[in-house]
């Protein structure tokens, strides 16, 4: 090329990007309509809907519904960490298909590798799930305003599944629900089950290093950690995933305020708007002893960690810090209660055991209240977790009744008896709802979710404090980072986090 | 006459770096029989227990995929060539209005990253109501390949001799039979040149089949990224599986390579690849 | 020419042209403008955007994270171009100097093998290396440098650099070949001449093969400049940022605050800024390395 042609290019350039910039006013219309323009050829089943006799249970609407099931998915070819031999959901839609002529229901089998990414982007399109797997804190926070129905309304109506029960509510976990709920009070999904977390153990590097017994206390959880080092065993090979961690300490630490901080929004359960208004008062911030109060006696722990994963993502290592423990190479890990059977899956060498975070106590740090909160961390966020798509994010629930024909496959999946038969199959997680028992296999790591669930930390208010939150943490534990500078660079990002929920949501904390 | 000499400290150094650069062959290799235990055990070592079961394994879940990627990756290149090959004689030695601007249009694609366009072209092939089928991919693909072909070709021909075409007018050859006639024939190797570079990059392409194809399209990568577990299933990564897929998944592209490394060498070597 | 004959001309051009601009019209142009439009408004990636004006831009002032990423991101640049430029030159100055022709055909092919090896295998290698565990400190600790022992991704000080020099020895193949072609189209004549005048060996290098390669080097410099503002996948997958945000770039930074904090909007102000940016350089790289041919 000749470089004549540079100089002559400058101007064409130039015109080229005003070109491009021009256009930002009108895009509001064109990006709006993008999700209603194939309207035209969603209803091609209307025709046969028309027809529907008045005595079926389901509005007359036909056709086929899609869910996204995740880990429930029956028949999984495709989704790793599934057992090949799970059926519950198919055979109870095979039972729903045959009571309701006329619909099908149809199990996505797919690895989603950023399943967010993939909610937007289809979500965008119209072309999103009838029925998919989304946590409550990403339909509250992280996804788009707007991709899920609010539930609300059917939350407090009958279900007709539910013959002994005046709401569908009723026979769900009072606090999960409370607790899950968005900014508004509104509920985009149906919560059924739980992931208990723990200290899993390797028995036999335990014995190598002289270890008779698992921890019970945060001393004797120190003590071995340190034999374990002294036996030239790596004690515990993990991401200090902050997300989990301060829940442990926090719901402690300030379990006395719990029922301040959640009467902010008027409702009971820790929202968003909670932890925003918590934040505001300098209450969930560092002018609170308590807040970073946890972070050096934390440290004592992580000091006798695989160095490698301290600074890293919990999303990025997670799976190699894993893997570090299952070959046998790490004494501990702290994950959720999937861990066994990911375990046998793999063939382990070893026995394992596992231990619940301990009961601090005043001898072990002044903040502590005492009280048992070895289940704060895992929480309503297993699988069991399904919402139903809007006619924005899935252009075929225009369909007049699909709506209803979609929620009323939910409401019968939805009931005690499902729930319990389905996560109890797949046996990662427990059922929460009232009535449901837990596999035996679950029974140690179940008392977790028969506690009342009063969790305490920080990060749903907004999208990026956890992550934010999460660099530093790991700078201050590896020891990069003082704890001086890590306390403000961590009030500097509940600052911003504050700022930003205030914008996207009108918040005025000087209301509360 | 000379002896047989000791290889100069020249190639000695060529030797040691060819046998670096083939460090990840040998971690694909040695890795695609390792359980995921042996794995996390460590990733160097050589194994001492083969877990062949990894191939057979890695096969059934590729074999589709790898006939998906081969059709889709064959259909794009082609019409990327040809039409980038058009457009580039257009470019090189036609004379029209607007030449230089147009071509600066193009050339400006090169700087766009993909990520920036990846909803709104989702949302276009949506609405075109491509999605689940080879267009799908293809009709993006052809695209997105024209930026750094029309360039490269455009250089190439710009050095091809204008006598040559002169000739061929003379004889009263119009611009169509030149281009079928005289520019493609000379152009085959660095089209082969170009092509294995697009071909390069459209075989390891992730982002877009994984969200535009349905499973009975799917492609390589999409396949292949499911033997790494993801961060909701919580499975165990089975790193082996997913080397030996890598391994079986690079058998098309070294039976390509064997085959035309002459010609995409050579094609290189025209020296038409600068600026 | 008549004009007659030059509207004939121009129609065979617009004509040869026509199927690469539908294409591009259709599948490269409109959804950049429907990106780069979003620059100036709150998208989230799925709600009606509203019109912003230049918050977006203002708010790139006043972003700590993005001074940060682009304080690494030129580091990276700068790094990515030594090292894409430099092995690959120097492999191709070894090859071409081999006497046989057969023998540098069987050089040129061995180092064009590994570009079967998808590039994520290369990332999850270099991962596996660099553990605290892993071989580089193993090596290190055989030949008595325990000292130079180090969480290589793991320290803020040095994982940028750590993700910048995987890869070695880095000799692209596509780049080396690039540049033994440009050394095979120096005329015979004029690498004899040369010799006349005493410029042999390194000589010779500097005084014929760089002046006359430069085509190729302004070819590289700019693919590379372009693909290194471009290569999300190394941070992303190795270290996400981290430690901290020592190895935060800003097409990381774009892809996070867009698909993370769904604020697609911030997202693709950046990318439009970037955009600029890397057209700069590419106008300014094409006026400083100028060179005849």
């Amino acid at each position: 090329m000749k470089h004549r042609f540079a100089s002559k290019a400058l101007p064409i350039l130039l015109a080229a990007i005003a070109i491009v910039a021009t256009g930002c006013g009108s895009n509001a219309s064109n990006n709006g309509n993008s999700a209603s323009n194939g309207s035209g050829n969603a209803s091609e089943n209307n025709a046969a809907a028309a027809n529907g006799g008045g005595n079926t249970a389901a509005p007359a609407w036909t056709g086929t519904i899609n869910m996204y099931a995740q880990a429930y998915t029956p028949d999984a070819k495709n989704i790793t960490g599934i057992k090949t031999d799970q059926h519950k959901l198919r055979e109870l839609a095979d039972e729903y298909e045959k009571a309701h002529p006329g619909i099908k229901i149809k199990f996505v089998d797919e690895e989603f590798k950023d399943y967010t990414q993939t909610v937007r982007v289809k979500a965008a399109a119209g072309e999103l799930f009838d029925v998919y797997w989304a946590q409550w804190a990403e339909l509250n926070g992280t996804f788009p305003k707007g991709i899920a129905e609010d539930l609300t309304e059917y939350f407090g109506k009958p279900n007709p599944y539910i013959p002994d029960k005046a709401t569908w509510q009723e026979a769900m976990n009072g606090t999960v629900v409370n607790e899950t709920a968005a900014p508004g009070g509104q509920h985009y999904n149906i919560n059924g089950d739980y992931v208990a977390t723990a200290f899993f153990y390797n028995k036999e590097l335990f014995q190598q290093a002289g270890i008779a017994e698992a921890p019970k206390t945060w001393a004797e959880l120190i003590d071995a950690s340190k034999k374990l080092q002294a036996a030239g065993i790596v004690a515990m090979s993990q991401a200090p995933d902050f997300g989990w961690f301060q829940r442990h300490f926090m719901s402690d630490f300030y379990s006395k305020d719990f029922d301040t901080i959640a009467a902010f929004d008027k409702a009971p359960g820790i929202s968003s708007l909670d932890e925003a208004v918590g934040i505001s008062k300098g209450l969930l911030s560092t002018k609170d002893e308590r807040f970073m109060g946890w972070w050096p006696m934390f440290k004592q722990l992580t000091d006798t960690w695989k160095k490698d994963y301290l600074t890293g993502d919990p999303g990025v290592v997670g799976a190699n810090a894993r893997n570090d423990f299952l070959a046998g190479k790490t004494a501990i890990f702290y994950d959720g209660s999937w861990l066994p059977n990911n375990a046998a899956d793999a063939a382990v060498k070893f026995e394992i055991g596992s231990f619940n975070f301990p009961v601090l106590t005043a001898g072990d740090t002044p903040l502590s209240t005492g009280i048992d909160a070895s289940g704060a961390v895992g929480g309503p966020n297993g699988a069991f977790q399904f919402a139903v798509a809007t006619k924005e994010a899935d252009k075929s629930m225009k369909e007049p009744g699909k709506k209803e024909a979609v929620i009323d496959w939910l409401q019968f999946v939805g009931t005690p008896e499902h729930v319990e038969q389905a996560v109890n199959e797949n046996g990662n997680f427990v059922p929460t709802w009232p009535g449901t028992k837990p596999n035996d296999s679950m029974k140690e790591l179940a008392s977790q979710a028969s506690k009342e669930l009063k969790a305490i930390g920080v990060g749903n208010s907004s999208a990026n404090l956890g992550k934010d939150l999460q660099r530093t943490f790991g700078l201050y534990l590896s020891g990069n980072m003082d704890l001086d500078k890590a306390t403000a660079n961590v009030q500097k990002a509940l600052d911003a986090a504050n700022k930003d929920y205030a914008t996207k949501n009108d918040t005025d904390y000087s209301k509360y | 006459m000379k002896t047989v000499r000791m290889p100069s400290l020249g190639q000695l150094i060529l030797i040691l770096l060819i046998v670096l650069t083939m460090l990840p062959i040998y971690f694909i290799l040695e890795n695609s029989v390792k359980t995921p235990i042996d794995f996390a055990e460590s990733t160097i070592n050589i194994p001492l227990h083969f877990e062949w079961s990894n191939y057979s394994m890695a096969w059934s879940k590729i074999n589709t995929p790898i006939l998906n990627s081969v059709v889709i990756v064959v259909i794009s290149v082609v019409f990327i060539l040809l039409f980038s090959a058009m457009s580039a004689f257009a470019f090189a030695k036609l004379k029209f209005p607007f030449k230089n601007a147009l071509f600066l249009l193009v050339f400006c694609l090169l700087l766009v990253p993909g990520f920036l366009t990846l909803i709104p072209l989702y949302l276009q092939i949506k609405k075109l109501g491509l999605s689940d089928s080879y267009w799908a991919l293809v009709l993006p693909y052809i695209a997105g390949g024209q930026a750094f072909t029309v360039f490269v070709l455009k250089t190439f021909f710009e050095q091809l001799s204008n006598e040559l075409f002169e000739a061929a007018r003379i004889d009263g050859a119009g611009n169509r039979i030149i281009f079928a006639s005289i520019v493609l024939p000379l152009s085959i190797p660095i089209c082969t040149t170009v092509g294995i570079m697009n071909i390069n990059g459209l075989w390891n392409d992730y982002l877009l089949p994984s969200l535009l194809l349905d499973r009975v399209h799917q492609t390589l990568t999409v396949a292949l990224v499911s033997f790494e577990s993801s961060a909701g299933s919580h499975g165990l990564s089975d790193y082996g599986g997913m080397m030996a897929a890598y391994i079986l998944a690079s058998v098309p592209l070294l039976i390509l390579f064997s085959v035309l490394m002459r010609n995409f060498v050579e094609g290189i070597a025209s020296g038409s690849i600068k600026m | 020419m008549h004009f007659k004959d030059k509207t004939k001309m121009a129609l065979t051009g617009y004509g040869f042209i026509l199927p690469t601009f539908v294409f591009l019209i259709w599948f490269m142009y409109y959804p950049v403008y429907q990106a780069l439009s979003g620059a100036f408004t709150d998208w989230d990636g799925f709600n009606a955007p509203h019109f912003i004006g230049l918050d977006n831009f203002t708010r790139m002032m006043t972003d700590e994270v993005l001074g940060q990423s682009t304080i690494n991101a030129l580091i990276w640049v700068a790094f990515s171009i030594v090292l894409a430029v430099l092995p690959p030159f120097v492999v191709s100055e070894l090859i071409f100097n081999v006497k046989k022709a057969r023998l540098q055909y069987v050089y040129r092919t061995l180092f064009v093998i590994p570009i079967v090896i998808p590039g994520i295998v290369t990332i999850l290698l270099w991962r596996f290396l660099y553990q605290g565990d892993g071989a580089i400190n193993q090596l290190l600790g055989m030949v008595g440098l325990d000292s130079w022992q180090q969480l290589w991704l793991g320290n803020p000080h040095i994982a940028l650099y750590s993700i910048m020099l995987m890869g070695f020895p880095w000799v692209s193949a596509f780049n080396m070949l690039i540049f033994y072609s440009g050394l095979q189209g120096i005329p015979k004549e004029v690498i004899e001449a040369a010799k006349l005048d005493g410029a042999t060996g390194w000589k010779r290098v500097l005084r014929l093969d760089i002046p006359l390669s430069l085509p190729q080097f302004r070819l590289i410099v700019i693919l590379t400049l372009v693909g290194s503002l471009q290569n999300i996948i190394p941070p992303l997958v190795m270290t996400n940022g981290g430690p901290g945000y020592s190895t935060y770039v800003p097409i990381l930074h774009m892809y996070n605050v867009s698909t993370v904090n769904g604020e697609f909007g911030y997202g693709m102000s950046i990318a439009l800024i970037m955009f600029v940016v890397i057209l700069a350089f590419t106008i300014l790289n094409m006026r400083l390395v100028k060179s005849d041919t």
